[in-house]
């Protein structure tokens, strides 16, 4: 018996020698949990790096996108290319998708992933303490993730609100922390939204650190990024009053208007002169030019070719810089709005990054200046917003001098030069969204360029179409949220 | 834990307190035939109620140890049991008499312990391996399909070697594992490699498949267990050889569809006005096809060898016996460029000490195995990776011949030359896949080594502890080289796919080592009281461990001079300008992965026979899993178990009736497998961080994983009554299982706010699915005699799968927006399609069902329904027979599946006649001919220049969604094995000579190459299952 006993034990013995621990607390090479993630301001830098890399205005490819290309897309700005086996055609036509991977998903998801992750550096910037040089440089950081979390709330609120100058309408879900995954969220008012974005921009302003050495490198956010911003705020919120024409004035004072070879040099990368904030593409980036192409700026290769419409706009002037750097010396004219042209997008015709990458324009002196001829104009400056207007088209030698009656023919001639100049950069959709109901021109395509879709010609600035769905998935995941009305 | 185990040690020492007095003995004898007085050898020796036993050696001749009062059990598979109880004599001489009711089965329960018929309560299912002997699959598993009633195993590719998915009673998790456990000699191995394991070492196959059987291998067998043994030597045998080859040829099935020829693709593409055939006169087109007339499929297409030679030694003495086998297989898929080779090496050995206490097995075997793969890019729509839809929709005026009547590996195409690529619709597709299948590299090597090594000792009267130890360990290497010269060489580089870069090519190379140890420590108490009470009572500990490790790269630009390894390297920091600007094309991109897994389990299993009629099982489990956190990782599974022999009742000893057995069982299983296999989902329940790539080209830091903290177990709770029977002398027998298992807390997406930047959805434990289903076996020896056996045999099931519960926040739909959607109340795997109704008579356009029932030519998601249509089949079994007749023998074995669809899309692409599709490269199928043109034609084929493609048919109409039930003839074998009269002559002890065919009838309305898949949703290029003849002999020495 005893003996038994004796073996019995040693044989327990010989089974409690494999240590439990190491088969039921596993932890995997390669975790990292958000204490380890953030430790010094170095940790936090490439925080703000997966914040920048996040915001990605310029992504999709093969028929799908995010804002840029719904700015085309949705717009009188292109129409089916040669090498289209349909990319885009749904879009074109507006038939509604809000389902994963559609235009309203894509935007809203990449704005709030952004400012999720934006919201994650701050909430680990909350646990560290900064002194001296690193408290300075720690506040430039923030301020950054502070003012792409305005852009991104400023963006949603653009793309998703019924109507920007009721403060009672619905906009975006202003969101300043980390969430819980059952945590639903209904939508604040414009008004809402606008106050938040604003005190962001207050705070990031105040925290920019001027001597900063990224500062004088437009790929970098700054304080004259915050201006360009709070100028678009002001446009789109009705807030005409001229202390923003003076906002204007200085911005261009520090960013002139490129010159004619300035210009062409802007879009191949190689000059800054114009640019107040771009954002970096180089090699590993998703490529801009597979929104309209499949493989390279070229004959054949295009899904997505400029209508003739913008194309007879262009080529008003034959010596406007912006007919030769938009329009491909490789595109065929057959005649005027004929069917058979082709007509190669050349705004991102590749740069020495790749030759499918190029820079994102997201901020431009032209910009402004087209901001300030809008504000004189509703200031009922008529005169000063026609000469406005001269000067960038005296800079991109192209047209004759406006005069503008009333703020109709005034608001009609800057959104036609704003579609000119800003034409694959992310603000056609929003200008017809901002600017079209007030003149009453919505979508309105030449039937060569609507028809090489099949699609629908003319789109009221008054449709329903013109606020996006709240996306299907965020219906899915927070029941409480409210759709906006026709979806 | 410390605690638990404490609990246990009181448990043993209640089991331990036995006091054992006896003398002990020496007993010896010899057993006999009753039949023909011959001696037996082999027979089983066992001192009634321990492990203790011994086996009858060459002469029939024992000697075991034992007691005064103790009783000896004789037993031989096929002969009825005797006991003998000890009296005053040493000796004990015994004959033994066939018994008719043993059904010949002997069933494998767990961990090595082997059960009858007769006894068990649980349902399994057994297949003996010598039925499955001559079998040309490359995978053992491949072999199992219609054997087992409610087991499905489809593997829906023709490449040899390739993964089966197994299925059992129905798929029982959404997201997480379908799939049974497989066990080796005891050990868990990887359910999806079977490869490199030489399928003639197999003994038998045991599948276990309600709570009862599989509760003892615990949260790895929620799906069942495939219990698989393999071959043994015995003790006191003399030394045997086993010689066999093989070697026979494998084709392609016959194919459904019927293509255009030259003429007509160029008179089609003439008519509808694009492509080659358009301005094209009568003429012309006759020139072209008189001149050429390709069947890709030809070209494609070959007939492939198979070819095998196995050796397998076995010997036995007093106390130790061994099996040794050899193994070399290849076989060359029926696709250009697939084959696959194989050699094995296995060592079973065996040992006891002289009273047999103490008894201890290894099985050692090493595989290696090469596959060169067509099949990965099988199912893929990109055009010049998919070397199965160029086989199939290549234009056939396009010539496979060099000008010196050669096969073509490029059609006179320059690497790199973009216009002959995209030109015509890339209609040179087909050039193209020659060309990369005749120089790419798509290979696999695996070095498979599997050993387990068990022991028991009987260390006290009724106490035996025992020992299992087992690595599964699997290497493989991994190499694709895209040549630099082959038509798609130059586009491979890192500067956009430019062809202008001096060098082009990639080789990709991924090495992956997986390694699985097990080890299960256990305590046996076992004893008969009062001759009627037979208890068995175990308990264990279970540990268990994997490591995956590996690393791959990619490199770009190769030196085609230098090709097969990193010789031909372009250096990365080579500098090339394009378009003015200096850049780096060859830059590598490199990887590198660990992950571990783990698992701790307690359990326990209690056995109780009251009297051979009565029999009553229990076990209950704690098993960890680290991938839950706090009171979530601990499960507690449990199963219970009765049986009820009626036969051995008073009142049924008259009856026809060899055996009638009721049995029932009840019980909860666990699944903590999520999803992405044994190694996925390894920490979903913490909040991690990642390294991304940041902006301008930097390094960032970013969130990677939003935790979900309250994961836990899916749980599977399952019932089972069956019925086991044999009547009229073993004429007829069978068995009857009827089951329902529901499974609970199933893992599958939640909806969560996209402010939570995980694209909307985390994994939860939501839901409820119900798997219910009969299942029926039948065996039926029509004739037996001395010259003549005759049988048939039978099974089949169904199975109903409904999904009960889905996410709260779905409102009973998750539909991702492809073919097929979860509903509540349908099944999984259902289709969500818009019903088609055929061609618009007044305008050639399709016209669709919507969700009121009108007619329309839109298309809206709104109209999608069920229709109760399932990629996962209802019905599925087999049948086949057995006929010998003296040293002929002739079997037959089919299988089927039933109520089960699948998108056709190659046949959807024959059919496209979407908007300027007509130029897209590919041939049509002659039925075009029918599309509608002039209003008022009643047609199926919608206008040439109809808005909808294949895919846009598939995605979201039921037009080309198809019945794919289909019953097969799997295999036909002819043997002959030479009589004993010739034998005497020859210095061998047997000789058998077959030939068989594998697959060689299909019946299926099914329109595609090949009805069977792996349960995939749609058929697109895929790789078909050949038919394989071949030819065999086997010689025993």
């Amino acid at each position: 018996m005893k003996k038994d006993i004796f073996k019995i034990i040693t044989l327990i013995l010989l089974t409690l020698s494999f240590s439990c621990e190491d088969a039921t607390e596993l932890i995997q090479e390669g975790e990292l949990t958000e204490d380890q993630a953030f430790r010094t301001l170095a940790d936090i830098q490439t925080g703000l790096l997966g914040v920048y890399a996040a915001y990605d205005p310029d992504a999709g490819g093969n028929g799908t996108g995010n804002s840029l290309y719904a700015n085309a897309i949705l717009t009188d700005n292109v129409k089916s290319g040669l090498a289209s086996n349909g990319q885009g055609a749904q879009d074109y036509d507006y038939l509604v998708s809000f389902t994963t991977g559609s235009i309203p998903d894509n935007i809203w998801n990449d704005r709030y992933v952004t400012i999720n992750f934006a919201n994650r550096v701050l909430r680990a910037m909350g646990n560290l303490t900064f002194t001296g040089d690193e408290l300075v440089e720690a506040n430039h950081i923030k301020a950054q993730l502070l003012a792409i979390r305005a852009l991104c709330h400023f963006e949603v609120l653009q793309y998703f609100a019924t109507d920007y100058q009721d403060p009672n309408a619905l906009g975006a879900i202003n969101i300043n922390y980390v969430p819980e995954i059952d945590e639903e969220f209904q939508r604040n008012t414009v008004a809402e939204n606008l106050a938040f974005i604003k005190s962001d921009l207050d705070a990031a302003n105040s925290l920019f650190d001027t001597n900063n050495p990224t500062v004088s490198n437009p790929i970098w956010i700054n304080q004259d990024f915050v201006k360009v911003l709070r100028l678009r705020i002001a446009l789109t919120e009705g807030d005409y009053s001229t202390n923003h024409i003076t906002l204007a004035n200085e911005l261009l004072a520090s960013y002139p208007l490129a010159n004619f070879g300035q210009y062409v040099g802007m879009f191949l990368d190689v000059d800054n002169t114009e640019v107040i904030f771009k954002l970096e593409r180089t090699v590993g980036d998703g490529s801009v030019v597979r929104l309209f192409y499949f493989n390279f700026v070229g004959p054949g290769d295009g899904f997505l070719e400029m209508s003739n419409e913008l194309y007879n706009l262009l080529s008003e002037n034959p010596g406007d810089a912006r007919l030769l750097a938009y329009v491909n010396n490789q595109s065929t004219i057959v005649g005027v709005n004929d069917s058979s042209n082709e007509i190669l997008i050349n705004k991102y015709p590749g740069s020495a990054d790749g030759v499918q990458l190029n820079d994102i324009k997201l901020m431009r002196a032209s910009e402004v200046q087209l901001i300030k001829a809008e504000l004189q104009a509703r200031n009922n400056m008529l005169t000063d917003a026609a000469s406005s207007v001269q000067v960038l088209r005296d800079a991109r030698g192209a047209g004759s001098t406006p005069t503008y009656n009333t703020l109709n023919e005034a608001l009609t001639d800057i959104m036609k030069e704003r579609r000119k100049e800003l034409c694959f950069e992310g603000h056609r959709w929003l200008d017809i969204k901002r600017i079209g109901n007030e003149l009453g021109t919505g979508v309105s395509r030449l039937s060569v360029d609507c028809s090489s879709f099949e699609a629908v010609c003319d789109v009221s600035s008054n449709d329903f179409r013109f606020t996006m769905a709240i996306p299907q998935d965020e219906l899915n995941g927070n029941s409480i949220i409210s759709q906006n009305p026709g979806y | 834990m410390k605690l638990k185990l404490t609990g246990l040690m009181a448990l043993f020492m209640v089991l331990v307190m036995q006091f054992s007095f006896a003398q002990e003995k020496t007993i010896t004898g010899t057993v006999t035939s009753i039949g023909d007085g011959l001696p037996l050898p082999g027979v089983n020796v066992i001192v009634k109620g321990t492990s203790r036993g011994v086996q009858t050696d060459f002469d029939g001749n024992y000697a075991i140890k034992a007691s005064n009062g103790e009783t000896l059990v004789f037993s031989f598979i096929g002969l009825k049991d005797n006991e003998i109880k000890i009296g005053s004599s040493n000796i004990i001489n015994v004959q033994m008499q066939e018994d008719i009711a043993s059904l010949d089965e002997v069933v494998v329960v767990a961990y090595g312990d082997t059960s009858s018929l007769r006894t068990s309560p649980a349902s399994i299912g057994t297949v003996k391996a010598e039925v499955l002997e001559d079998r040309a699959n490359a995978s053992a598993i491949q072999n199992l399909q219609g054997q087992i009633a409610g087991l499905n195993i489809s593997t829906g590719t023709g490449q040899p070697g390739a993964d089966s998915t197994i299925i059992l009673r129905g798929p029982g998790s959404i997201n997480g594992n379908i799939e049974p456990l497989f066990v080796v000699d005891g050990i868990p191995v990887d359910e999806d490699n079977f490869r490199s394991i030489n399928p003639n070492d197999i003994e038998t196959y045991s599948v276990l498949k309600d709570a009862a059987a599989a509760n003892i291998y615990g949260n790895r067998a929620a799906n069942g267990a495939i219990v698989i043994t393999t071959k043994r030597g015995k003790y006191n045998q003399a030394l045997k050889f086993r010689y066999s080859t093989s070697y026979g040829y494998n084709e392609l099935q016959d194919q459904p569809f019927e293509l255009m020829n030259s003429r007509e693709i160029l008179n089609w593409q003439r008519s509808n006005g694009a492509g080659l055939g358009f301005g094209m006169t009568d003429s012309e087109i006759a020139a072209i096809s008189n001149q050429v007339n390709t069947n890709w499929a030809d070209v494609f297409f070959r007939r492939g060898t198979t070819l095998s030679h196995d050796l397998s030694i076995s010997s036995g003495g007093e106390t130790s016996n061994n099996f040794t086998s050899l193994q070399y297989f290849e076989q060359d898929g029926i696709f250009i460029g697939s084959k696959f080779k194989r050699f094995s090496v296995r060592n079973n050995f065996s040992g006891r000490s002289s009273d047999d206490k103490f008894s201890y097995n290894l099985n050692l075997s090493l595989g290696f195995s090469k596959t060169d793969e067509v099949g990965d890019s099988a199912g893929s729509g990109s055009t010049f990776f998919n070397p199965f839809s160029a086989a199939l929709q290549g234009l056939p005026y396009l010539s496979p011949y060099d000008p010196d009547g050669s096969i073509t590996t490029d059609g006179g195409i320059s690497p790199g030359d973009i216009n002959a690529i995209l030109g015509r619709g890339a209609s040179n597709f087909p050039y193209v896949l020659l060309n990369s299948l005749s120089l790419n590299t798509d290979r696999e090597e695996e070095i498979k080594i599997l050993t387990s090594f068990n022991a028991n000792w009987n260390f006290a009267k009724n106490l035996t502890a025992g020992i299992q130890v087992g690595m599964d360990l699997s290497t493989e290497s991994r190499l694709e080289i895209l040549h630099p010269n082959s038509i798609l060489g130059p586009f491979q580089d890192r500067v956009g796919n430019n062809p202008a870069t001096i060098f082009g090519g990639i080789q990709e190379e991924t090495y992956t080592r997986d390694f699985r140890f097990n080890t299960i420590s256990s305590l046996n108490y076992s004893n008969t009281f009062a001759d009627k009470h037979q208890l068995d009572v175990t308990a264990y500990f279970e540990y268990l461990k994997g490591h995956l490790d590996g690393f791959d790269y990619d490199q770009f630009g190769l030196d085609p001079r230098l090709i097969g390894d990193g010789s031909a390297f372009v250096p990365g920091t080579t500098t090339e300008v394009l378009g003015g600007a200096t850049v780096n094309p060859y830059i590598d991109t490199l990887n590198s992965f660990t992950t571990t897994v783990g698992n701790i389990s307690v359990f326990g299993a209690l056995d109780y026979e009251y009297d051979g009629k009565y029999g009553f099982s229990a076990g209950v489990r704690r098993d960890n899993s680290f991938r839950f956190i706090d009171d979530n990782a601990w499960g507690t599974f449990w199963s219970i178990a009765g049986r009820w022999n009626i036969d051995q009742e008073a009142f049924m000893s008259d009856s026809a009736f060899d055996l009638l057995k009721l049995r029932a069982s009840h019980g909860l299983s666990g699944n903590d497998r999520i999803r992405g296999g044994y190694y996925g989902a390894t920490n979903e329940t913490r909040n991690l961080y990642t390294a991304g790539t940041g902006y301008n080209g930097t390094v960032s830091t970013v969130p990677g994983q939003v935790a979900n903290t309250s994961l836990r177990w899916e749980e599977t709770t399952q019932s089972n009554i069956g019925v086991d029977f044999s009547v009229f002398n073993r004429k007829l027998s069978g068995s009857i299982d009827v089951y329902e298992k529901t499974t609970d807390d199933l893992f599958q997406n939640n909806n969560i706010s996209l402010l939570n930047a995980t694209g909307g959805t985390i994994e939860s434990n939501l839901g409820t699915m119900v798997n219910k289903g009969i299942e029926l076996q039948l065996r039926y020896n029509i004739y037996d005699d001395s010259d003549w056996k005759i049988s048939v045999n039978a099974n089949g099931s169904y199975n109903k799968n409904e999904i009960e519960a889905l996410p709260p926040s779905s409102n009973g739909l998750v539909n991702l927006g492809g073919s097929t959607a979860l509903g509540e109340g349908e099944s999984l795997g259902s289709f969500y399609l818009v019903e088609y109704a055929g061609v618009n008579p007044s305008n050639g356009n399709p016209l669709f069902v919507k969700a009121d029932g009108t007619l329309t030519e839109t298309l809206l998601d709104a109209d999608r329904v069920f229709s109760d249509r399932s990629i996962y089949p209802v019905w599925q079994g087999g049948f086949g027979s057995d006929i010998k007749y003296k040293g002929f023998e002739f079997t037959t074995q089919w299988s089927f599946v039933a109520d089960v669809y699948r998108n056709n899309l190659d046949f959807a692409s024959l059919q496209d006649v979407s908007v300027g599709s007509v130029e897209n490269g590919r041939n049509r199928s002659v039925t075009l001919f029918n599309a509608w043109q002039n209003v008022g034609d009643i047609t199926e084929v919608p206008r040439v220049g109809s808005s909808l493609g294949g895919v846009d048919y598939i995605n979201q109409t039921d037009r080309y969604l198809e019945d794919a039930s289909f019953l097969r003839l799997r295999n036909v074998t002819l043997a002959y094995s030479l009589p004993d009269s010739v034998l005497e002559q020859l210095p061998i002890s047997g000789m058998r000579l077959y030939i068989q065919g594998e697959n060689l009838l299909t019946f299926s309305k099914y329109r595609g190459w090949d009805p069977e898949s792996n349960f995939r949703t749609t058929d697109r290029g895929q790789f078909p299952t050949p038919k394989i003849y071949t030819f065999g002999a086997t010689i025993n020495f």
